[in-house]
């Protein structure tokens, strides 16, 4: 298989061996440290398959049902490691949650207080077109067209009484 | 575990999520079609074997001693499988593009020109 080392710098990776990739080829990048654990983790559930079988064959007996039972137990931690890799949240049933811990008598404030304009303004993802918005939404464009020429009269009416003014003052002077 | 996918550009190599990783740590990069098949073949494997132990459990006991072997076997195989990722030798059953010939090192020829940039410079060619 094609792989190589690198470092992280500056949000990029040095790789010690670019060459082995092609222009077009998708990366996938682990750290190395974890990796190797990984790695070794698995391995080593492997060798504990093999000794349940070294242990089968010293005694020189059949192999009874509760050696199944252990084997894929075993089997069964190897695909949790697997599944692991992909996974950024770690397995919960792994770590003991205790009930007098401070952390869990804590209530949890709801951050709607804080952002409740923000989160009322947020719209529904998929909105479906009925008849009735298709009639809210010509109304607000007509009514939208109305005050823009409203403003323009009053804008025009405005300019109209200016200039009338003006003359009216200029005829006095 | 933390992964990210990304996309060689020269002797950079540029993450798609760089945030996860820290300044100056070492990682190790993957080409991803080569590493699905040996994730997907491992995983195969690790099913075929719950599949054989739902079935003895059926009221099939008296099939163990002959599945037994059957179970080691495969095993075997996926302690191959994962030994594969760190094997630097092309794997031949794939049909990869490195078919013919192995992977060497890269030589780099040094030209005559770079022997007299100063050191300065040469690193922020690259950066």
């Amino acid at each position: 298989m094609r792989l190589s080392y690198g470092i992280m710098d500056r949000k990029k990776i040095l790789a010690y061996k670019p060459e082995l990739f092609h222009k077009t080829d998708d990366l996938l990048i682990f750290p190395s440290e974890d990796f190797n654990s990984w790695h070794s983790g698995i391995l080593e559930y492997i060798d504990g398959l093999y000794q349940i079988n070294s242990k089968i064959m010293e005694k020189g007996e059949f192999v009874d049902t509760m050696d199944l039972n252990l084997a894929t137990g075993v089997i069964s931690n190897i695909k949790f490691e697997i599944d692991g890799l992909f996974n950024s949240k770690e397995v919960s049933g792994e770590y003991y949650l205790s009930k007098v811990d401070d952390k869990y008598k804590k209530r949890r404030k709801s951050l709607y207080g804080i952002y409740m304009q923000k989160i009322d303004r947020t719209a529904p993802i998929k909105m479906v077109i009925t008849n009735k918005i298709r009639y809210k939404h010509l109304i607000e464009i007509i009514r939208y067209s109305e005050q823009q020429f409203d403003q323009k009269y009053k804008k025009r009416s405005n300019h109209t009484i200016n200039k009338k003014k003006q003359t009216k003052i200029s005829q006095l002077l | 575990m933390r992964v990210s996918r990304g996309v060689p550009c020269g002797r950079i190599v540029l993450p798609y999520n760089p945030e996860l990783f820290n300044e100056h740590e070492e990682v190790i990069i993957f080409t991803r079609e080569e590493f699905k098949n040996r994730y997907n073949s491992v995983m195969d494997f690790v099913r075929y074997i719950f599949k054989v132990d739902g079935y003895l459990k059926t009221g099939k006991d008296f099939l163990l001693l002959g599945y037994w072997s059957d179970i080691m076997e495969i095993v075997k195989l996926i302690e191959l499988n994962i030994n594969l990722i760190f094997d630097r030798k092309p794997i031949q059953t794939c049909l990869d593009v490195y078919l013919y010939g192995t992977i060497t090192d890269h030589v780099d020829v040094v030209g005559e020109s770079e022997s007299k940039v100063p050191a300065k410079l040469r690193t922020s060619i690259y950066l």
